[in-house]
């Protein structure tokens, strides 16, 4: 199978969440040439075409007209192979669901935009401040628009116990990012998680917003993760994280703090000193984007899915940040000579909740068979054509994973 | 603390100022023998005679450069334009002398002249003498433009117009000369300071003039309705009182916005624009304008009264506001 995927990265504007689908200007088998116009998308800033980077045939279209894809998605794929349209298998937008029907007639009612989610200025700054996730919010206001006492309503039924046992109402999922990356790891993720999952995704100390606080164990990792959990009123999770992040929810699962209802863990850390022994030292001291970009690309199995640019970015990312330090200081405590300081291959085997791995076949950093070293009661799925990071290569195939873990958890 | 209308609240300004100040002088169309159209001057010719109290002819033009000149030569002028329609014949000494000889002149110029004005509708007096060119005056940096909603602050207000050293345009309304209100001996109102007329959680009503209390009737009917209406008078147009709006804004999240001039390009844009650059992430609503629309103002009554902003209208906007 020789499909390409189609991608828009977020290197041209950082606080962009998603785009939204406006026109396909091919539809699936028609023929393409390089620089052929695909598709346009609308950005918070503009409308954007994105044209063919290789001669071929249009696959399949994975997010129609008029629905919101999320950055870093695969909007479609191109194909090398004339009529290999039914190989392709788009991601399933777990989010769509048909738009608010249209009751006023004033404009200013009007929903702003299909796909995007309307809500007042005070409503923005209440869920933001309450880490309510907006797309789980129903609007009452004219035309849909989400309102403040929308979010407030919102917010009791989370702090509500979960009423129905099984069910994924009012559940909490908490999202742990990897080494050197910060929460917008899981935007992917969140965006496709089904709805009524609230997903909070804090940045690991010395990471993203964090970088005045590093942490030197991952004892002090779970600590400070379990005190900003508690300042979030959050009380009851599901937990999930990935690499250091896995090991770290691990890690906070077992301090007892909260009472954690499943954990996911994502390639996690810790399960045995098999390792990249070069990928930590190595992606915190590189200072050029070409020297960067080879291990980014060890992080995935295919490095062409990186975004163009994708390592300037992280570069300006890291100095605008100011990462790059506290980083360097936590590879060196929590990764000596290139390994995990920390062992947690007993804790694991004591986890008594329900307890789910992820892995990537084609994981370059930390390989598959540490997942040998969990215990029995745990299940494990093992990606095709995935590397070290399911959540930017599969992202759908990660939320699924999540939502039946939660929804079988309860 | 006396009973007394509007316009005797003015009467009572005048007098008090030009008592104070042998500097304060008066002119302008039937202001002397006549007393004014509505009676604001009645009484002055007789008290400080024709040199401090004169009858012009009708001239705008001539008579706003004339208190340009007066003002920059020492005295302190109060000129009556009998009504705000005709503004537009007072702009270029207003926008081209008034505003900007303090700065070209680098401050060697004082500018302390008022311009009195009375405008609105509701009267039946037709599209050639009813409307609120409030916008049309707001624009202009560099001059002060007031708008007082009550007697006490007619009076206060006046008082400081005529004591500021800068030009003041004072704007009056047709239907509150005969308004009776309290007004305390000493009164004084400092200008650029709004006030809360009345309190209230759900939704902040701007307002200034006539319109104040079209906010106030309209805060009486939202209470049938469940909604607790604040009522804010702006007082003054400018400068404004940023304090005044954002504190509100924050306590209601929801704003009206009113005035009785026409929407189109007019004080309510500018109102709603200030808010949302300093409250956005205050409001739970788009800010909702009432004002007139773009049509002449009808003689008819009925159609008159159909168009102005009222009581009624403002509770409609405030309801499509906080739905």
């Amino acid at each position: 199978m020789a499909l390409h995927p189609i991608t828009i990265d977020s290197a041209g504007g950082e606080y962009m969440d998603s785009v939204l689908v406006v026109d396909w200007a091919k539809a699936p088998g028609d023929p393409v040439a390089k620089g052929d116009l695909l598709l346009t998308v609308e950005t918070a800033k503009a409308a954007t075409e994105i044209e063919a980077d290789r001669d071929g045939w249009l696959a399949g279209i994975a997010f129609a007209e008029g629905t919101e894809a999320p950055v870093g998605a695969v909007l479609g794929h191109l194909t090398d192979v004339e009529g290999d349209t039914a190989s392709d298998s788009p991601e399933p937008d777990l989010r769509s669901e048909p738009a608010p029907p249209v009751s006023a007639a004033r404009a200013n009612d009007l929903p702003l935009a299909r796909g995007r989610i309307v809500a007042s200025p005070l409503a923005r700054r209440l869920a933001a401040q309450k880490a309510v996730d907006l797309g789980g919010v129903t609007g009452t206001g004219p035309g849909g628009r989400i309102k403040a006492r929308d979010v407030d309503r919102a917010l009791r039924r989370m702090r509500a116990p979960a009423v129905v046992p099984g069910g994924t109402a009012g559940a909490t999922l908490v999202l742990l990012h990897g080494f050197g990356a910060d929460k917008t790891a899981w935007r992917q993720v969140r965006a496709l998680m089904p709805r009524g999952i609230r997903t909070v995704a804090p940045d690991l100390p010395g990471h993203g917003g964090q970088a005045a606080t590093p942490a030197l164990s991952l004892e002090d990792i779970a600590a400070d993760l379990s005190a900003r959990i508690e300042a979030l009123g959050i009380e009851e999770m599901h937990l999930a994280g990935h690499s250091l992040g896995g090991a770290a929810a691990l890690a906070l699962a077992a301090s007892g703090r909260q009472v954690v209802r499943s954990l996911t863990l994502i390639a996690p850390a810790g399960l045995g000193p098999e390792m990249n022994r070069g990928f930590v030292a190595g992606l915190t001291e590189a200072e050029t984007p070409e020297a960067l970009a080879f291990w980014l690309g060890q992080m995935v199995a295919d490095a062409a899915l990186l975004p163009v640019g994708f390592a300037e970015a992280v570069l300006a990312q890291m100095a605008r940040q100011g990462t790059r330090v506290p980083l360097q200081r936590m590879a060196r405590n929590l990764f000596p000579g290139g390994r995990p300081a920390f062992d947690l291959t007993a804790t694991l085997s004591a986890t008594d909740v329900p307890l789910r791995l992820i892995w990537g076949r084609e994981d370059n950093v930390l390989p598959p068979a540490l997942a040998d070293r969990a215990p029995d009661h745990a299940a494990l799925h093992l990606l095709r054509g995935v590397g070290h990071v399911p959540p930017l290569e599969a992202p759908a195939l990660v939320a699924r994973i999540l939502g039946e873990t939660i929804l079988g958890a309860g | 603390m006396a009973m007394m209308r509007y316009a005797e609240a003015l009467n009572a300004a005048l007098r008090e100022e030009m008592t104070a100040d042998p500097d304060v002088f008066l002119f302008g169309e039937d202001i002397g023998r006549y007393g004014g159209v509505f009676k604001v001057t009645r009484g002055l010719l007789e008290e400080f005679g024709e040199t401090r109290v004169r009858d012009t002819p009708i001239s705008e033009q001539a008579m706003t450069a004339m208190a340009v000149t007066a003002a920059m030569t020492g005295t302190r002028p109060v000129l009556e334009i009998m009504y705000a329609d005709f503004i537009p014949l007072t702009l270029d000494a207003l926008i081209n002398q008034a505003s900007i000889y303090n700065y070209i002149w680098d401050g060697q110029v004082r500018m302390p002249m008022v311009l009195r004005t009375q405008g609105g509708g509701g009267a039946g007096a037709g599209a050639q003498h009813s409307k609120a060119l409030d916008s049309m005056l707001a624009h202009i940096p560099g001059i002060k433009v007031v708008a007082p909603a009550t007697p006490a602050d007619a009076k206060g207000m006046l008082k400081a117009a005529i004591r500021d050293p800068q030009p003041v345009i004072f704007l009056e309304h047709k239907l509150l000369y005969n308004m009776r209100g309290e007004v305390p001996d000493d009164v004084e109102v400092p200008l650029g300071r709004a006030v809360t007329r009345r309190e209230g959680t759900d939704v902040s009503i701007f307002a200034t003039s006539k319109m104040v209390h079209e906010a106030l009737g309209a805060a009486d009917l939202l209470d049938r309705d469940g909604v607790s209406a604040e009522v804010i008078d702006l007082r003054s147009l400018r400068p404004l009182d940023l304090g005044a709006i954002v504190a509100s804004v924050r306590k209601t999240h929801h704003a009206v916005v009113v005035n009785e001039g026409w929407q189109f390009c007019g004080y309510t844009a500018e109102l709603a624009a200030t808010i949302m650059d300093h409250a956005f992430d205050e409001l739970d609503a788009p800010v909702r304008r009432v004002a007139l629309p773009d049509m002449p103002i009808p003689y008819s009554e009925p159609l008159e009264l159909a168009m102005l902003p009222s009581a009624r209208s403002i509770r409609a906007a405030v309801l499509e506001t906080v739905k």
